[in-house]
């Protein structure tokens, strides 16, 4: 096995800074070029007038989920040294639903703020600066709902494992959801653009 | 056939190469819990028998004295034999569960037996199976026993102030570990010297922990 | 090319007359597609997915250090942003690969020519209104990021691509969120 690189010791720390400059030059530049530079832009996927977040979140985890199979099964990559978080059910989605209703009231998430930021919109720096509030807000009250934090723990579990189905079976529904998930979004695009024409 | 899919629209043409990767993905199973390996038998035959795959004990017994903990020590002999005795810093791994056990393919690993041939199994084992770095203790627990804890003593030869200091640090050493210099009688037998019995080292104590992993969420 | 151009409001904006036209923006598949085999590449190359959240956190941790030691002493949640102490707590991945984002946005948006200073709502609203609820969008982000130990970037993206489960419980829960809460805020961006 030869990946992952970093972990194999193919290059130490501080090389590593400038890895993470370059994958984050490329990731700025692919979300700005695909729109997520513009609050309206992302806030119109919940209104189904433009599915843009969900087509290229979807398409993107799903490339991405090939890959790692694929590279995996020839003996390449390591899977077992990739960085796997924890699950913990309950404030995930609670944090989730939390996170959801920031994204549509603010416009924006963590990533996509950065881009925002960084291509001038002035709305989009009040909404980092929000960010490190409720950050604060959280470290502050940690100690009292740290019992929360930690509920419903499930450690590195994934989904192949949750439904003792294999990986690669789990990976043909993901992209058979994928394309279904695509058609259903164009088609809601096309519906909501003939009902602002009909208008 | 090829004359449809060309004739399709990009898109339709990445969605339907994607389902064949997930087909065959399904048809694959589960990649990381595979049995099989492919091993590169020229670049293993190279490496086999060079000193880079052995440690020797004294080497070893070095690295706990001075806390060194970037290694993982293997002990492969059974549980009852580890409950005995173990070199401290090892962990009990019997052979059938090397493959599915915490060992990390970008560590260090140090395997021991009794002897050489089951680390050497073992070692090829690993090696097969994608490990990096993976070394072998020379004649393993035998050396442990008869070089470091229970070294033998050539007591009368004492000519240089140096075989004076090697006898001393080998002395040293064996206290730590828990055992002692053994002085060699003048009868040379053939029965097989009876060590004393080694307690798990509870005295020796591991100057420095395991290295935290830096934090790598988001 | 004039490279004053790039820097200049093009005629063709995304927004005009309170009318979305992302014509000048990449096919979102495409985008997907890129984002995809970077963020693989990522996994490939360092053994972790990408993340965004977690520079807003150090941030914090940092200035809460800073201002009163005492405070972060037994806080789990602070200390786990501090580091141990022997190396700079700003000096991380994270930190680094958000520098990136931000300038690679910045590039991006030079050469289309959409940077400019401006506040993005609805035709509907305010600047003042905008701002407030940016301001109160980012506090829920910045608290349900934390609750849920990442963001769309890391725990959606780099957690679904490995399939995890809390990764995808988290992404379902942050659409329904959204979708939830959007007919109460309509008015701003519609």
């Amino acid at each position: 096995m030869t990946a992952p690189f970093f972990k194999f010791g193919y290059f130490n720390d501080e090389v590593s800074l400038i890895v993470a400059f370059i994958l984050g030059l490329a990731f700025g530049f692919l979300f700005e070029r695909g729109g997520f530079g513009s609050g309206r832009m992302l806030a119109a996927q919940f209104y189904f007038t433009d599915m843009r977040v969900f087509k290229v979140m979807f398409t993107a985890i799903t490339t991405a989920m090939i890959g790692l199979f694929y590279l995996s099964w020839i003996g390449f990559l390591d899977l077992s040294l990739v960085y796997f978080g924890e699950t913990f059910l309950l404030p995930q989605v609670v944090g989730g639903l939390i996170l959801g209703v920031g994204f549509v009231v603010g416009g924006y998430c963590p990533g996509t703020s950065s881009v925002a930021i960084s291509t001038g919109k002035i709305d989009a720096i009040v909404y980092a600066i929000g960010g490190l509030f409720g950050i604060f807000v959280f470290g502050e009250a940690f100690p009292y709902i740290s019992d929360f934090f930690y509920s419903t723990p499930m450690g590195r579990v994934t989904l192949p494992e949750l439904f003792g189905i294999d990986h690669g079976i789990i990976l043909l529904l993901v992209i058979m959801l994928a394309i279904a998930g695509f058609t259903a979004a164009d088609w809601g695009e096309k519906f909501m653009a003939s009902k602002k024409e009909g208008k | 056939m090829l004359k449809v899919y060309a004739a399709l629209p990009p898109r339709k043409r990445i969605g339907i190469l994607a389902i064949i990767l997930g087909i065959l993905a399904a048809i694959i199973g589960a990649p990381e819990n595979s049995t099989t390996a492919s091993v590169n038998i020229k670049e293993l035959s190279m490496t086999a028998g060079k000193n880079v795959n052995t440690v020797t004990v004294q080497e070893l017994s070095n690295w706990i004295i001075q806390g060194k903990m970037d290694y993982r020590l293997v002990d492969l002999r059974t549980e009852a034999d580890y409950e005995e005795y173990n070199i401290p810093s090892s962990e009990c791994v019997s052979m059938s569960s090397l493959t599915n056990s915490e060992l990390m393919r970008n560590e260090k690993i140090i395997l021991y037996s009794d002897d050489d041939i089951i680390a050497s199994q073992a070692w090829f084992i690993l090696k097969s199976d994608g490990y990096h770095s993976v070394s072998i203790l020379k004649k393993g627990m035998e050396a442990w026993k008869n070089e470091i804890v229970f070294p033998s003593c050539n007591c009368g030869e004492h000519s240089t102030a140096e075989l004076k200091q090697l006898h001393d640090k080998k002395a040293e050493i064996a206290k730590f570990f828990g055992g002692a210099m053994q002085a060699v009688d003048g009868s040379n037998s053939a029965v097989k010297k009876d060590l004393p019995k080694l307690k798990a080292p509870k005295k020796v104590v591991l100057k420095t922990s395991r290295k935290k992993p830096a934090r790598e969420g988001c | 090319m004039n490279v004053k151009e790039w820097f200049h409001h093009h005629d063709h904006d995304n927004v005009r007359d309170g009318e979305l036209t992302p014509m000048h923006y990449t096919n979102p598949y495409l985008i997907g597609l890129l984002l995809g085999i970077v963020l693989l590449a990522t996994f490939v190359i360092m053994g972790r997915g990408m993340g965004a959240s977690g520079v807003l956190s150090t941030v914090v941790a940092v200035t809460v250090e800073k201002i009163s030691p005492e405070s972060v002493q037994g806080n789990n949640f602070y200390m786990g942003y501090l580091g141990d102490g022997e190396s700079n707590p700003l000096k991380n991945w994270l930190m680094f690969e958000v520098i990136g984002i931000v300038i690679g946005g910045f590039i991006s948006g030079a050469i289309a020519g959409r940077n400019k200073f401006v506040i993005e709502k609805g035709p509907r609203f305010t600047n003042k209104k905008r701002l407030l609820f940016a301001f109160i969008g980012g506090s829920l982000m910045g608290f349900g990021a934390k609750m849920a130990r990442g963001c769309t970037s890391g725990q959606g993206l780099t957690g679904g691509a490995l399939l995890s489960v809390g990764g995808w419980a988290f992404m379902m829960a942050v659409f329904a969120g959204a979708y939830a809460f959007a007919y109460f805020v309509r008015r701003q961006w519609t």
